[in-house]
């Protein structure tokens, strides 16, 4: 029930709500909304993002001043920092696959990467609401939002819908690819850069999570997980289509990892993936499956060789840790039928004498990938202590860690770069960074070198961890609250081919 | 000014997507203390349209009068409020028992001594106690919730409030107290 009586601070100005909110910097959400109101808010930003023509039109100036930067960064190391920070942000695969490659700064390595895969559409179908299996409960939750039912006449537009796989970035570690849909008409657009089609339908797309693919000669069907980042901003194919090449974008950037300690994610050799794109009426809902209107199954082929042989280079070196530092770690008493008994979390002076980390270095197109997990370890130490070492840690947007783990500065030849970007996806016990240092970086690249920190649990929601209090986590969850004290870890260096 | 300010003056599209990672928790949360809870829809509707606004607007707002985080929770207040105000029908409708703001006394009170030097005497109360009244009279946190954040036992989040109020008064109106 709502809440319809009255209320305090009602009518608080913007410097009286700062004042009141000093020292609330977070508070818990549902993830479920947080997404949603992530969605709707970026689907409404988007037809404000700049069109490429004034990209363009600024491209000169930016040119202009980056070269005035890059000259002040040999006198003025800060202003290195500065600038590597703000470019560290674009140098990221699946950055990079989101931007439109007339816009893009080009990385030569991934664009040979990109040329070198072939991509090339296979097949596809498109299947409407009333041919789906879960027609009926589509259906029910369409008259339960009081929408119109579905029809054809309304939405057979969508049959006309043509996926074809635009680009295929698959470095041995990585696969992301975006994939264009086509349509003329084209209402599907019109929902994107003017908030609705004439016929006041607005929808959005997105690739399932379930993706399979065969290898050639191999008749198994594989299955892996993908995270899609959906539909691309507006801006990416607008002018064509108003130009009426009647072209509608799109692209779904798709990513996949290689599970942690595979050596590649796919075999040498023509892969073919199928998609199952999906198309949901935004009016239902902004993302939830139940919103479905149509599935195109699309299926396209790529050449995986050329990026495992880019990643073929690698290197292992074993790295010995010595001293005392203070360990954040969890002690969790798991019931046989997975029930959580009990979950606490303390802070204890431990020894890291004999301990030795195995670092790994995999030198690929999109960057420099240092995979580092624990290599041995004296009698006497713990799963939970290599699970309280081996996470990562990164600081807010007030330089400050929030939680416990392993911080990572990536250093170039003496010069603080940045933190150490990380991938996507990481596993559980390894710290895993993709450095933003290319092939074609190399030559001029003396050292490289990644300085770790860890950050421990001083105070944790009001318990004083560092004076040997333990916090008990509560049942169902709870927002933390934290204190950390940071000590050096190690250094790394990287060699570079 | 503070780094999202200053990113969303340089690179808005990295700002946006800051903000909503940093602040969507804490803007929902000021959101639904006043639409209550169960209103989903609503409380969304807003948070998303405050977030739109200060990134629309951010050319034309002065963040050296507050941050990016006051911006968005002030903003989506008032837009609460408007809704609140609009959703205003003949027949009074209880109060949510999730939205635990305040009891009527303590509501209606602490709305009269609402004002210019509200802000510096809740801080004044000093830790936790501001803290306390901050989340359950702008955020409508429910006793037990704050217990958790603040680490204390749910019964002395309930003394703390009513003694800080009756301080609040005291302070504001000089000795006059409205506890029951």
């Amino acid at each position: 029930m709502r809440n319809n009586l009255s209320i305090a601070f009602d009518s608080l100005s913007v410097e009286q709500t700062e004042a009141l909110l000093a020292g609330f910097d977070s508070m818990p959400v549902d993830s479920t909304a947080a997404r949603r109101i992530r969605r709707r808010v970026e689907k409404a930003a988007a037809p404000m993002r700049p069109r490429r023509r004034i990209a363009i039109r600024f491209l000169v100036p930016v040119a202009a001043c980056l070269v005035a930067l890059l000259l002040a960064c040999a006198c003025f190391p800060q202003v290195a920092q500065a600038i590597a920070s703000f470019f560290g942000i674009q140098i990221n695969a699946s950055r990079y696959m989101e931007t439109d490659p007339s816009v893009r700064t080009p990385i030569a390595s991934i664009d040979e990467a990109l040329d070198a895969a072939v991509p090339a559409d296979v097949s596809h179908s498109v299947a409407l609401l009333p041919e789906l299996p879960e027609a009926d409960a589509y259906a029910a939750w369409r008259e339960k939002t009081g929408q119109p039912a579905f029809t054809e006449t309304d939405w057979g537009w969508l049959r006309e819908i043509r996926p074809e796989i635009a680009e295929v970035l698959y470095d041995g570690s990585t696969l992301i690819w975006n994939t264009g849909l086509y349509t003329d008409p084209a209402p599907f657009l019109w929902s994107f850069v003017e908030g609705q089609t004439p016929a006041k339908q607005n929808v959005d797309a997105f690739v399932d999570s379930d993706v399979t693919y065969t290898v050639a000669g191999d008749p198994t069907v594989y299955r892996f997980f993908c995270d899609s980042t959906g539909v691309l901003p507006p801006d990416y194919e607008t002018e064509r289509f108003r130009n009426d090449e009647r072209v509608l974008l799109h692209g779904g950037a798709s990513l996949a990892e290689a599970p942690a300690g595979t050596e590649k994610l796919l075999p040498d050799g023509l892969i073919t993936v199928t998609q199952t794109i999906r198309i949901i009426d935004y009016n239902v809902d902004v993302q939830a499956n139940i919103a479905t209107v149509a599935l195109i199954t699309h299926s396209f082929t790529f050449d995986a060789t050329a990026g495992n042989a880019a990643a073929a280079q690698a290197a292992a070196n074993t790295l010995p840790l010595s001293g005392e530092i203070y360990l954040s770690m969890d002690h969790m008493d798991i019931a046989d039928d997975g029930r959580m008994n009990s979950w606490t979390m303390d802070t204890r002076k431990v020894s890291l004498d004999g301990v030795s980390l195995k670092v790994e270095t995999e030198y690929l197109a999109t960057g420099i990938r240092v995979r580092i997990t624990l290599a041995d370890a004296p009698d006497g130490w713990t799963e939970e202590m290599t699970n309280g070492l081996l996470r990562m840690t990164w600081r807010n947007i007030h330089d400050k860690f929030e939680t416990r783990g392993v911080g990572a500065d990536l250093y170039v030849n003496g010069e603080f770069v940045c933190e150490a970007p990380r991938p996507d996806k990481y596993g559980p016990d390894e710290l895993l960074y993709i450095l933003p240092i290319f092939p074609n970086d190399y030559a001029s690249v003396d050292l490289v070198a990644l300085n770790l920190t860890y950050a421990c649990y001083a105070t944790l929601n009001g318990n004083d961890l560092l004076g040997g209090e333990v916090y008990t986590v509560p049942e169902g969850g709870v927002e933390l609250i934290s204190e950390t004290q940071t000590v050096p870890l190690t250094e790394i260096t990287i060699s570079i081919p | 000014m503070d780094a999202i300010a200053e990113l969303l003056r340089s690179d808005p599209e990295w700002a946006l997507d800051s903000m909503l990672t940093a602040y969507t928790g804490l803007v929902y949360n000021a959101a639904a203390a006043v639409l209550g809870r169960s209103a989903r829809e609503e409380i969304e509707e807003c948070v998303s349209d405050a977030f739109f606004a200060v990134y629309e607007r951010r050319d034309a707002l002065d963040f050296s009068e507050g941050s990016v985080k006051a911006y968005l929770c002030a903003t989506a207040r008032n837009m609460a409020v408007d809704r609140l105000k609009k959703r205003q029908k003949a027949e009074v409708v209880p109060l949510d028992e999730r939205t635990p703001a305040a009891d009527l006394t303590d509501a209606a009170a602490f709305k009269s001594i609402e004002g210019g030097e509200l802000m510096e005497n809740v801080r004044a109360l000093g830790e936790p106690d501001s803290t306390i009244l901050v989340c359950r009279y702008y955020f409508g946190m429910r006793t037990k919730e704050i217990a958790k954040r603040v680490g204390m036992k749910e019964n002395a989040i309930d003394q703390r409030l009513r003694r800080a109020l009756i301080k609040l008064k005291n302070i504001i109106e000089g000795g006059l107290s409205h506890a029951k």
